[in-house]
């Protein structure tokens, strides 16, 4: 089986870190670009030629988030942020501009393998060998798992692929709580911690992008202290 | 107590206030015009009265007018029946006067003369009557001559209210403006100034403001130099760790069986000095103040039970049991993170120490109080407990009991004094203790609405 090997960038100002992943990540059978400031970054990122890209936050120069914005303003390209421990701050900005999940340094090796791996997964279309993956259809929204498109009242809706993964899950259990360790744990591929709210992140910015439903309210409701539902439009009783 | 305000508003405004009505009261007793009056007035009488008799009432009329334009003054000539000869409309308070009245104005006649006088003439036995009225000094009296000048003093008193005020209010503005500067600083606003004008007018109270802002100014840049430096020392000190880790991952990738055991105390010491680098930071930033917290509402509840439930998951032999009213939610306002981190490091310490086989309780419990609910987690462990001497001292940076056992254990001595400190900044108060049974309890207390403090006792 001739596996093609995924190409990831990286983009770290550290140069020695910087060969120290790409020698960890060639052995776990990923092909690897490291490149040292964000405008060549950026541009590399552009060439649409990689799977993932691996960026570092803290980068001189134009910084890590000018850089994601710019790649999101144009492409869907999933993005793993390399974030300081501890700065809430760097998360929840970077899930705001569009970052599909973040690992905060120092890390894990072996963490950045999974979560990579997590994000690729998702982002691959359904392999046809799944039953024609039916269109899912609540209300004025429809999802199509097989070109991961999405509609809402016949117009396209632009998600990233972290976001088109959590309106799946919300969907195929439209009607029903989805607790936020279920989501975390499907959507993001990772046990749920307590203080993460990147799920929290993610749901917001979904609806935000789907706008208000028929009825005037969110698609997506909170419930609070358990998680979220994705609401079946109410039956019209006709007078 | 008094504001400054009202100082300076009230004294101000009853001087000047006294100094108008004093005056007035003055210039009235001090009129010259009533001086050589009452010498000529009779002279016009018999004038008035001898015109009146050749032309009659126009005569007469035309006398008294010519009084008016010369002297200013008032006059009504009078019968013996009380027809007013001049043809002139007789305000009622003459009519009074002639009548026979007079104005006493009790305690104030020494200072009212009288301005209303009359004179009498019999000329072939007829009996006239001349009233006349003496101009008002300053012309501010608007009302019945013979009146107490209410509405005049009434008019002083406003205007003069009305000026002081202004004035009052301008000297205190400043005052107000650093008061509120001083507040949004002491908050934690870095920003707040009292917006004093750069150039121009001097003044000690302008020139307060602008040490003010200099002064709030240089706060500022402190500040934000040390969070720089924190968050500078921060990624200094992560990226050797960083590459440390991938290193270590390299390693593991390729050896054999036989070094794991090395690589694990190398992933172990690691994470150590992760952790205590993680701790420092979080206690410099707590320290100098130099974080803001996230405040929101959240339930602590959930997060103990989250918390208690990691803790758990991570040390399966020692279990972790939490007691709440599982209908309160023990709703609070603050940092969850932090508070999160706190809780944290308390349980982790009673997991740590408590005797194998032994359940950690934790407590969550709400307290009414005066001025509030107040939320209390208790977390009991059945360990060895703190000796009474070191109690106190435990909740200090970097303290330890013993130091071969706290090796063995983990830990640099940091968690309690987090816990401690993040504690105190959202209000609260820990406090920890032997238990009876034995081991240690540490109360860790929070007050359920916004803002306040506990109060302090020991």
């Amino acid at each position: 089986m001739n596996k093609r090997m995924e190409r990831i960038l990286v983009v770290d100002d550290d140069v020695e870190l910087c060969g120290l992943v790409e020698e960890y990540l060639t052995a776990e059978g990923f092909s690897l670009k490291a490149v040292h400031d964000g405008e060549l970054g950026l541009q590399q990122a552009l060439t649409n030629e990689f799977a993932l890209v691996v960026l570092d936050v803290m980068l001189p120069g134009m910084n890590g988030f000018e850089v994601l914005r710019r790649i999101r303003s144009v492409s869907k390209t999933p993005v793993l942020l390399l974030t300081a421990r501890g700065e809430d701050v760097d998360r929840i900005v970077g899930l705001e501009i569009g970052a599909d999940d973040y690992l905060p340094k120092p890390f894990n090796p072996r963490e950045l393998v999974a979560r990579i791996r997590a994000i690729l997964r998702r982002t691959k279309p359904t392999k046809a060998a799944d039953a024609t993956p039916e269109v899912l259809k609540v209300g004025d929204v429809e999802l199509d798992p097989a070109t991961r498109t999405v509609l809402r009242a016949g117009q396209a809706v632009d998600l990233t692929s972290v976001e088109f993964n959590l309106l799946e899950v919300l969907l195929r259990d439209a009607g029903r709580v989805v607790t936020r360790e279920r989501l975390v744990n499907s959507v993001l591929s990772r046990k749920f911690m307590p203080f993460d709210r990147s799920i929290d992140m993610h749901v917001s910015k979904v609806r935000r992008k789907l706008g208000d439903s028929e009825e005037n309210g969110d698609h997506i409701k909170t419930i609070r202290g358990v998680g979220y539902m994705f609401a079946r439009p109410t039956l019209r009783v006709k007078k | 107590m008094r504001s400054l305000f009202v100082r300076i508003f009230v004294s101000f405004w009853a001087a000047q206030a006294l100094f108008i009505i004093l005056a007035i009261l003055v210039t009235i007793a001090l009129n010259p015009a009533r001086h050589g009056v009452e010498s000529r007035a009779p002279e016009w009488l018999a004038e008035a009265v001898n015109a009146y008799q050749t032309g009659g009432e126009r005569a007469a009329h035309e006398y008294l007018e010519t009084i008016w334009h010369t002297e200013h003054i008032r006059s009504f000539l009078f019968d013996a029946s009380g027809k007013e000869l001049s043809g002139r409309h007789v305000p009622p308070w003459i009519e009074e006067t002639r009548r026979g009245a007079t104005f006493n104005h009790g305690w104030l006649s020494g200072l009212m003369p009288e301005r209303i006088k009359r004179f009498a003439l019999t000329l072939d036995s007829k009996r006239y009557t001349l009233i006349i009225e003496l101009p008002p000094g300053p012309r501010i009296f608007l009302g019945p001559p013979h009146d107490f000048p209410g509405l005049g003093i009434a008019i002083a008193i406003i205007s003069s209210g009305l000026v002081c005020y202004l004035l009052a209010r301008s000297m205190t503005r400043p005052v107000t403006r650093l008061r509120q500067a001083a507040q949004s600083l002491a908050a934690g606003d870095l920003t707040a100034r009292t917006g004093a004008p750069a150039g121009g007018s001097r003044g000690e109270m302008i020139e307060l403001m602008r040490d003010f802002d200099r002064m709030a100014e240089r706060l500022e840049t402190l500040v934000e130099s040390q969070s720089r430096l924190l968050k500078d020392v921060s990624h200094e000190l992560r990226s050797p760790l960083a590459r440390l880790s991938v290193a270590l991952g390299l390693a593991r990738q390729r050896a054999g069986p036989e070094i794991e055991s090395q690589l694990n105390r190398i992933e172990l010491e690691a994470d150590r000095l992760n952790q205590l680098i993680q701790r420092l930071l979080t206690i410099s930033r707590l320290e100098s103040g130099a974080d803001g917290l996230h405040r929101r509402r959240f339930s602590l509840r959930e997060l103990v039970e989250q918390v208690a439930h990691d803790a758990e998951y991570e040390n399966a032999a020692r279990p972790c049991h939490v007691a709440a009213d599982q209908n309160d939610e023990f709703q609070v306002e603050g940092d969850a993170e932090l508070l999160g981190s706190a809780i944290e490091n308390v349980v982790r310490n009673a997991i740590r120490y408590t005797a194998e086989g032994t359940t950690v309780n934790v407590q969550l419990e709400r307290q009414h109080a005066a001025n509030g609910d107040v939320i209390v987690i208790r977390v009991s462990d059945s360990g060895p407990g703190v000796p009474e001497e070191a109690l106190a001292r435990i909740l200090e940076p970097f303290y330890r009991l013993d130091d071969a056992r706290n090796r063995q254990t983990g830990g640099a001595g940091l968690g309690l004094s987090i816990a401690d400190r993040a504690i105190r900044l959202h209000g609260g108060q820990l406090r920890a203790s032997n238990r009876k049974e034995g081991g240690l309890e540490v109360e860790m207390r929070l007050p359920a609405g916004p803002g306040f403090a506990l109060p302090a006792h020991s």
